[in-house]
C-alpha cells in the first residue's frame, strides 16, 4: 500500500495528469487544426515571442523535494486552466462538430505517444519541470495563434482565462461549515443537494446528482471511484493525486479501516461503521464532517477552516479549533 | 420499461447485464445487498452515456466473506439487478 505521503508516486500522478492533458486534450486539437489547414506550422513557430502574454511565467523553485512537486503541480493547474480556455475558443470556431474518434481517445490510429519520465526523485522532478515548461511554450503559441486568427480578441481571452478559475475543496468547506450552523440548509441539502447548491451560485451543469453523507457517531463515509476517478469535479475541483491511485482503490473497498489507518493515520472508533461509497458518474458523493469539538461560538468562516480536503472524502479529519488557530 | 426496486429489497447483483453499461465493479458482481437509495433514471449525463441506464440504485453490498464486517454503498443501474431471496433485513438510509 501506498501511503499519502508517498513523494514518487505524487510525482508519477503529476506526470500521468499532463500526460493526459497533453495526449487528449491539446495536441489532438492542435493536430486537427494543422490537418484542416485552419493553422499552419509557420503560425505556431512565428507566434513564439507572444505565447509569454497567455501563459505565466514558472513560479521560483521551492527549497524541499516537496515544495517543488507542489510547485510542479501549481503549473500543471496553469497548464489545465490555459487548455480548457483554448478548446473553448477552438471549439465555438472551428470545431463544433468535433468527433471523440479523433480526441485521440478511441482510435488507435490517433493515439498520442507517451513519455516516461525515469531516474531519481531529483532527475524526475526537473525533468518534468522542463517538459511543462516545453508544453506551456506550445500552449501560449496556439493561444496567440488564435488571437491572430481573429478567433478570440486578446482582452477576451484574457478575461476567459481568469474567469477559468478552477473550483476547490474550500467550496466544500463553506458548504460543510453553514451545514454545521444552520439546520435548515443542512436538512434542504440532505434533501436536494444540487438544487440547494445551484441557488447558492454553483453551476453543477455537469454533474448528474450531488450527494451529502452526514458522518455521525454511528457511521464514517468514505468514498472512492473504483472504475475510474469519478468526483464532484464541478464543486470540489480536482482530488488529490492518491484518489486516482489503484493501491487507494482496491485497498479502500477490501479494507477500508485498514487503509484508513495505514495510508492516512486516520483511526475510526470501533463503534463507529466505516461505509465505504463507491461511485458512478451519475452520482457524485460529499462528505459532511462531524463538526469537531470545541468549536461553538465560531462563525461560518473559522469553522471552514476547519475543514480539510481529506475530510470531505472521509479520509482525514477536521481541524481542532486550537491547531486552526481560530479558537 | 427496465425493472424497478423498492427500498429495502434484497437483491443480486449480476455477473453480466448484456448492455452497454460497464458499470458495476468486478468485486460486486455475483453478489448480494440491499436497495438503500432510488435515483430514478439519471438523464443530462451525455458526457458519461448518452444512452439511459435504466432507474438507478444505491445499493448496500453484504460484507465480503471473511471481512471484519464493513460494508460498500455502491451505484448500480436496473438492468444489472435481479430479485433474491429476503434472507436478511437492513436499516434503510
Amino acid at each position: 500500500m501506498v501511503h499519502s505521503d508517498d513523494l514518487d508516486a505524487h510525482l508519477r500522478s503529476v506526470e500521468e495528469d499532463m500526460e493526459y492533458w497533453r495526449t487528449k486534450r491539446l495536441e489532438p486539437r492542435v493536430f486537427r487544426l494543422l490537418r484542416k489547414g485552419e493553422i499552419s506550422f509557420s503560425d505556431i513557430i512565428t507566434s513564439a515571442g507572444s505565447a509569454g502574454k497567455h501563459v505565466p511565467a514558472p513560479p521560483a523553485g521551492g527549497a524541499t523535494q516537496e515544495e517543488m512537486v507542489a510547485a510542479l503541480e501549481l503549473r500543471l493547474g496553469e497548464f489545465i486552466r490555459g487548455i480548457l480556455v483554448a478548446s473553448s475558443v477552438i471549439g465555438s470556431n472551428v470545431l463544433n462538430e468535433e468527433g471523440r474518434d479523433e480526441a485521440g481517445v478511441y482510435d488507435g490510429s490517433f493515439k498520442f505517444g507517451h513519455r516516461r519520465v525515469d531516474g531519481t526523485t531529483d532527475d524526475r522532478i526537473s525533468e518534468l519541470d522542463r517538459y511543462l515548461g516545453e508544453e506551456m511554450l506550445l500552449l501560449g503559441c496556439v493561444l496567440e495563434v488564435l488571437v491572430r486568427k481573429g478567433w478570440v480578441t486578446d482582452a477576451k481571452l484574457e478575461e476567459m482565462l481568469r474567469a477559468a478559475n478552477p473550483p476547490r475543496y474550500e467550496n466544500g468547506a463553506k458548504i460543510v461549515a453553514r451545514a454545521w450552523l444552520d439546520p435548515a440548509f443542512k436538512a434542504r441539502m440532505m434533501d436536494d443537494a444540487k438544487g440547494t447548491l445551484r441557488e447558492l451560485g454553483f453551476a453543477l451543469n455537469r454533474t448528474p446528482k450531488l450527494v451529502v453523507l452526514e458522518d455521525t457517531d454511528s457511521v464514517h463515509h468514505v468514498i472512492v471511484c473504483t472504475l475510474c476517478s469519478c468526483y464532484p469535479y464541478e464543486l470540489l475541483g480536482n482530488p488529490p493525486w492518491w484518489y486516482k491511485h489503484d493501491s487507494y482503490k482496491e485497498a479502500i473497498v477490501r479494507e477500508p479501516r485498514k487503509t484508513l489507518d495505514e495510508m492516512f493515520r486516520l483511526s475510526v472508533p470501533g463503534r463507529t461503521e466505516v461505509r465505504v461509497v463507491d461511485s458512478t458518474s451519475d452520482v457524485r458523493y460529499m462528505v459532511m464532517p462531524k463538526r469537531p469539538e470545541g468549536s461553538d461560538g465560531l462563525g461560518e468562516e473559522e469553522l471552514a477552516k476547519l475543514v480539510t480536503q481529506d475530510s470531505l472524502i472521509g479520509v482525514g479529519e477536521t481541524v481542532k479549533p486550537t491547531v486552526a488557530g481560530v479558537s | 420499461m427496465p425493472k424497478e426496486f423498492t427500498l429495502g429489497q434484497r437483491v443480486r447483483i449480476k455477473r453480466e447485464s448484456g448492455g452497454t453499461n460497464r458499470r458495476v465493479p468486478e468485486y460486486a458482481r455475483g453478489g448480494k445487498g440491499t436497495i438503500v437509495r432510488s435515483y430514478g433514471v439519471v438523464t443530462g449525463n451525455r458526457h458519461d452515456h448518452a444512452e439511459e441506464w435504466g432507474p438507478l440504485y444505491g445499493v448496500l453490498l453484504d460484507p465480503a466473506p471473511g471481512s471484519s464486517g464493513e460494508r460498500v454503498l455502491l451505484d448500480i443501474h436496473a438492468p444489472w439487478l435481479e430479485e433474491t431471496d429476503a434472507d436478511a433485513t437492513e436499516a434503510v438510509d
